[in-house]
């Protein structure tokens, strides 16, 4: 199939491009001074690996670091036993249940965001049940919003992998004597590793890189890196400290992948 | 002892699950029907935002926007993407091994990652933003996804299928369209329905890429927040399309398993 | 085959229906809530040209926007000190006032002139609005607010136990609303003095650092006192009067502040200048001016629009407030300009307020 092999090659170019030569631009910004990608007259500074170290910066990337692992902890805690639950419905149920919780997805992010952000003010719709929250700028309300957001995206992997597990194995091991609790932790929980390993990732990711969503819930006043960011962009126009702090956001996420890929010993999506 | 207590906690957990997603979108569904546009309070029940989504000429467009993007970058992205399939499939090791990672990076890099890679790229260029942009964008984060469900159904297919259909006289060409894209047309399909649903949803990316002017809904959402320009049409337009999703895929798994019960 | 020839068929024709358009399209880059959309489509109309408005919040995010170019803006309308700084950078366009019919000369307000003078923008920039910045506040806490002036929003202490307090999310008037508290020149560099202003600041917790929904949430009884612009309150009073609720709030600018002037600029990159000083143009006509201000609220910068609300009892309640625009012309009223400022100053105001947030 030689011929079909070179369908692929034209894609492998337009990727190199979108995906190599901004990293190479970002890396060339991260170590100057310039005016957006403008690089006339840039000189090589370390100006901006040196302000890396401020408090603002090192707070913005552990406030993302903290509310986005105790949000996918959360997330686990209440995903793995529903995805578990789901797997033992009937046939008729489990595409029910299922269905259900993936439809929220297809409502709009953002404007699931700004209906927590309007009850978390202690004057909101919730007054009419004399429920008064003052969550809003709070990391609870953060946290809050990033697992109704994410929790989908935990929920699913682990399905997926504990549907599809052998249930021979299940019965072999209570053949052999194992009790309820050693099946699940001695063969279920550790086949649905890499269901686990890829939830993590898909709820762990996208919180902590998050910006519409802590800029809404918090109030403005608890910055996430990603917050950081696009204020460096989009109003401070410092592209050059904004491409550092991207790529110290890339290494993180690979980092953390390549962690949980050599755990798991396998590729995750 | 632990079975019991997750057998105590399986009912409460579903709740909160159930609690966590719907919540939102229930309270939205409650502010399409309030009688006023503040959010503070529901002050009467009226269906006036309903028509407003056709009234308001700036969330009229964007939400046109939102689906004219959405249905050409998924065309063009479920096409390139299935073509990017096969030769992958069909190329060495090797060389497969490189095109996935590299089309793996979109997937696993974060949208604001993503969103400002692509905005410096384009600036870079001197392109001028806008629909262009923000499609070559939709089409970017898009394309993996369509590659990563079309593979697998491409890796279950027997090879001796394509090379019989040459032997019996097909063109190469003739024989991917005759033989291999039947066969792998959910793979197809389930890629374009991720596609597609990525792109009407997407924020972050559209935010940094887009320009002169040009928003789908997410970006005329969050340019409107707390703003008079805001209108609880907003509220109306993603209720609809939650109740039609809703419908459309309870009537199609009722639909399949009625046909698996016969 | 035939389905995908059909597709790509549609995919084309779409493409080509966006990109087709007769008219010439302008960008106008503006804040929110800041223009009569009736009047804008009322101009596309006898113009036969295609408006399309983008909007931002900060005077920073619309540098930023002008500066990159990734979109070829034909009228911003930034404020004084952002204007200095775009003029200094080569970015704006002299207006050919020859092209500005409806100009004449006297007809903006003193203190408007004053501002444009100052900063020496007339030659570049046609007025838009003016205002100053103050604090708007729930009627529970208007006391303490009139006493206190700009401190109850740096002072706990100031206001009853448990009183909400919002603070503008933009570095360059969060700042200097504390060195105008502290008596301070509002560009100043003084590090000290600017190390006084980020205490301020940080030692305050605001429960909302907000735009455009500071007003709302006061309004909504979220807040009880913040950092607002004025035209914002008039803006919303307007809005509350009219749909004939109780207006619970207040608003005061105090005596030392800062007054500013939003302006209509033309960006060097704009490839439709003709157009846009037709734009600029048609703002300056009376009864344009008239309708934008209805909508629009803030202070108008011409003073025939304004006579003409003094004159209208409708008006009373608005054109009757001090803070509306007599408080300009007062004697003890010092109001000063934000001034264009060097990058590492704003970068330093920039890193003030990312330090005061964090705790």
């Amino acid at each position: 199939m030689g011929y079909l092999g070179k369908l692929s090659k034209p894609y492998k170019w337009a990727m190199y491009l979108l995906v190599g030569v901004p990293i190479i631009i970002m890396i060339m910004l991260a170590f100057t001074r310039t005016l957006g990608v403008d690089f006339t007259g840039a000189e090589f500074t370390l100006d901006n690996v040196t302000r890396l170290n401020e408090q603002v910066y090192r707070q913005a990337i552990r406030n993302s670091l903290v509310l986005s692992s105790i949000a996918t902890i959360i997330c686990f805690i209440i995903g793995y036993p529903v995805a578990y639950m789901i797997t033992g419905l009937k046939d008729k149920y489990k595409w029910l249940v299922l269905v259900m919780v993936i439809s929220p997805m297809w409502s709009n992010m953002l404007l699931r965001i700004i209906a927590w952000e309007q009850l978390f003010k202690p004057n909101s719709l919730l007054n009419a049940i004399g429920v008064s929250l003052d969550l809003l700028g709070t990391r609870t309300a953060i946290v809050i919003g990033m697992v109704s957001i994410y929790l989908p995206f935990m929920i699913f992997p682990i399905f997926t992998v504990l549907d599809k597990m052998d249930k021979s194995l299940i019965e072999a091991s209570i053949d052999l004597g194992a009790s309820q609790i050693q099946v699940f932790t001695k063969v279920i929980f550790p086949l649905s590793l890499s269901g686990v390993a890829s939830g993590v990732m898909m709820t762990f990711l996208p919180s902590a890189t998050a910006f519409a969503l802590p800029e809404r819930l918090g109030g403005g006043r608890i910055l996430l890196i990603g917050n950081v960011i696009e204020n460096l962009f989009k109003r401070v126009y410092n592209y050059n400290l904004g491409s550092l702090l991207s790529i110290v956001v890339i290494v993180i996420i690979f980092g953390a992948m390549r962690i949980i890929n050599r755990q798991e010993g396998g590729l995750i999506i | 002892m632990m079975i019991k207590l997750a057998k105590i906690m399986r009912f409460p957990l579903i709740l909160v699950t159930f609690f966590l997603l719907y919540f939102p979108i229930i309270i939205i569904a409650i502010l399409s029907v309030n009688e006023s546009q503040s959010a503070h309070a529901f002050s009467g029940f009226s269906l006036k935002w309903y028509s407003e989504i056709i009234t308001n000429t700036s969330l009229r467009t964007a939400i046109i926007n939102t689906f004219t993007v959405a249905i050409i970058s998924t065309a063009i992205s479920t096409i390139v993407g299935t073509t990017v399939a096969i030769g992958i499939h069909a190329g060495s090791k090797k060389e497969s091994t490189k095109i996935l990672m590299l089309s793996n990076i979109p997937i696993i890099n974060p949208d604001i990652v993503t969103g400002l890679s692509l905005m410096i790229v384009f600036s870079f260029v001197r392109l001028r933003f806008g629909f262009p942009t923000m499609l070559i964008a939709h089409i970017f984060f898009s394309v993996p996804f369509v590659i990563l469900s079309v593979l697998p159904k491409l890796r279950s297919l027997d090879k001796d299928l394509y090379y019989g259909a040459v032997d019996l006289g097909c063109t190469p060409i003739q024989a991917v369209f005759k033989v291999i894209i039947p066969a792998i047309k959910a793979g197809i399909i389930t890629g374009a329905l991720i596609a597609f649903t990525m792109s009407i949803d997407d924020f972050v990316i559209s935010y940094f890429t887009t320009g002169s002017g040009f928003s789908n809904f997410s970006i005329w959402l969050y340019a409107r927040l707390g703003r008079r320009t805001f209108s609880p049409a907003a509220y109306a337009y993603n209720t609809l399309i939650i109740m039609v999703t809703f419908v459309t895929i309870l009537t199609m798994n009722i639909k399949s398993y009625k046909k698996r019960e016969e | 085959m035939k389905k995908i020839s059909i597709l790509l068929v549609l995919v084309l024709l779409t493409i080509s229906l966006v990109a087709c358009q007769d008219k010439t399209t302008m960008y106008v880059l503006n804040w929110g809530d800041y223009i009569n959309e009736e009047v804008v489509d009322a101009f596309m109309k006898e113009n036969n040209i295609n408006v399309v408005i983008e909007e931002v919040d900060s005077n920073e995010a619309m540098y930023e926007k002008i500066r990159s170019g990734n979109t070829k803006y034909d009228v911003a309308v930034p404020s004084d000190y952002m204007i200095q700084r775009l003029i200094s950078e080569g970015l704006l366009n002299k207006l050919d006032q020859s092209r500005i019919h409806d100009y004449q000369e006297g007809m903006f307000e003193p203190a408007v002139y004053q501002l444009m003078e100052d900063a020496g923008i007339n030659e570049y920039a046609i007025p838009y609005f003016y205002g100053s910045i103050g604090i708007m506040y729930r009627n529970e806490v208007e006391d303490y607010v009139l006493e206190h002036g700009f401190g109850v929003l740096f002072d706990k202490d100031l206001l009853p136990e448990g009183s909400r307090v919002g603070m503008y999310n933009s570095s360059r008037d969060s700042v200097a609303a504390a060195l105008l508290h502290l008596g301070y020149d509002v560009n100043t560099t003084d590090t000290t003095k600017l190390n006084e202003a980020e205490a301020l600041l940080a030692d305050m917790d605001y429960s909302i650092w907000g735009d455009d929904n500071l007003k709302n949430e006061i309004v909504a009884g979220n807040l009880d006192v913040a950092l607002v612009y004025s035209g914002d309150y008039f803006d919303i009073l307007y809005i509350v009067m009219d749909e004939g609720r109780d207006v619970e709030f207040g608003y005061m600018t105090p005596s030392y502040t800062n007054i500013w002037v939003d302006a209509m600029v033309i960006p060097t990159l704009s490839e439709n200048t003709y157009q846009a000083h037709l734009f600029i143009n048609y703002f300056l006509q009376f009864d344009n001016a008239m309708e934008n201000v209805e909508y629009v609220g803030y202070t108008p910068v011409i003073t025939g629009v304004y006579e003409a609300m003094k004159e209208d009892e409708d008006w009373d309640d608005i054109t009757g407030n001090i803070y509306f625009r007599d408080i300009y012309y007062q004697d003890g009223f010092i109001g000063q300009m934000y001034k264009h400022i060097s990058l590492e100053h704003y970068q330093m105001l920039e890193d003030i307020m990312m330090r005061a947030k964090m705790d």
